[in-house]
């Protein structure tokens, strides 16, 4: 393999673009968004490359420029206020009473461990996540799958304290068991 | 007694940060009588797993020669102008 510091930044589109495509898509889900980051991440390291220290290979080094264009296009996508759905008002009208007790039944979850393999599964997962009000979606990708502090998740995100951050993601997680629940575990 | 709606959100940080021990007491005692509870606290589990475990890449996909074409004329505007 060849010194990644060779590769001229005139064919980093054509090296790494894809790779930073797919890794963009897979947070955005969103093609144009995607291609959008792509471009301000090699314009940016066009401008920067005289910083980049050769520590770390070229590929790992646009990566970390391109997360940053990620948590910057969540940061400039937030609202202020949540609406009802972003609230989760919603799934919890749905399924607790006026006594704040279950008014729906939980079924077994039938093997949940076989399904991380399933490429079905994967699909029915992908569909719920993007039918998760935006700021949950966000907010669960962040969290979760990027694993950033609850404290530069509440920045990023325009939580206001940690407290609403938290119940925020109960109740994005409560949303994803009742879609997995519908649309996997109870097809037979 | 917390109700299953409290049990639900306290379930839920559980996963993200450490609870006092008195919560701990109150959902453990919840979930001896609850059933449903104890289901929907195996679920939230089960879901933070497959959170951070399942693949989100986009096998075989791949920016398009239109995007290409796009993308290598901006940055090329961009070296240009920084050259003049």
């Amino acid at each position: 393999m060849q010194n990644p510091r060779n590769t001229a930044p005139e064919n980093w589109l054509d090296e790494y673009g894809d790779i930073l495509f797919r890794y963009a898509l897979a947070r955005v889900h969103n093609e144009a968004t995607a291609e959008d980051l792509v471009q301000d991440t090699l314009l940016a390291g066009l401008q920067a490359y005289a910083n980049f220290s050769g520590n770390s290979t070229l590929r790992t080094w646009l990566i970390g420029i391109l997360k940053h264009k990620i948590i910057d296009h969540f940061r400039k996508n937030q609202t202020l206020s949540l609406d009802d759905t972003e609230l989760g008002l919603d799934i919890l009208a749905h399924q607790f009473d006026q006594h704040d007790h279950w008014k729906i039944n939980l079924i077994d979850w039938r093997t949940p461990d076989e399904a991380i393999n399933n490429s079905e599964f994967k699909h029915v997962f992908h569909k719920c996540i993007s039918r998760l009000p935006q700021k949950m979606a966000d907010l669960l990708m962040l969290n979760t799958i990027e694993g950033l502090s609850t404290e530069d998740c509440c920045k990023v995100l325009n939580f206001q304290s940690t407290n609403q951050l938290w119940v925020t993601l109960s109740r994005t997680r409560m949303k994803l068991r009742s879609c997995l629940d519908t649309h996997w575990f109870n097809q037979e | 007694m917390l109700t299953c709606k409290q049990i639900t959100e306290l379930t839920s940080k559980k996963l993200d940060t450490s609870l006092p021990w008195h919560s701990h007491i109150q959902i453990k005692m919840h979930l001896l009588i609850c059933k449903t509870c104890a289901k929907y606290e195996k679920q939230m589990k089960f879901i933070d797993e497959i959170s951070k475990k399942i693949d989100f890449h986009y096998q075989g996909y791949a920016l398009s020669k239109e995007a290409k074409k796009r993308i290598k004329k901006n940055l090329k505007s961009y070296t240009e102008n920084k050259g003049s």
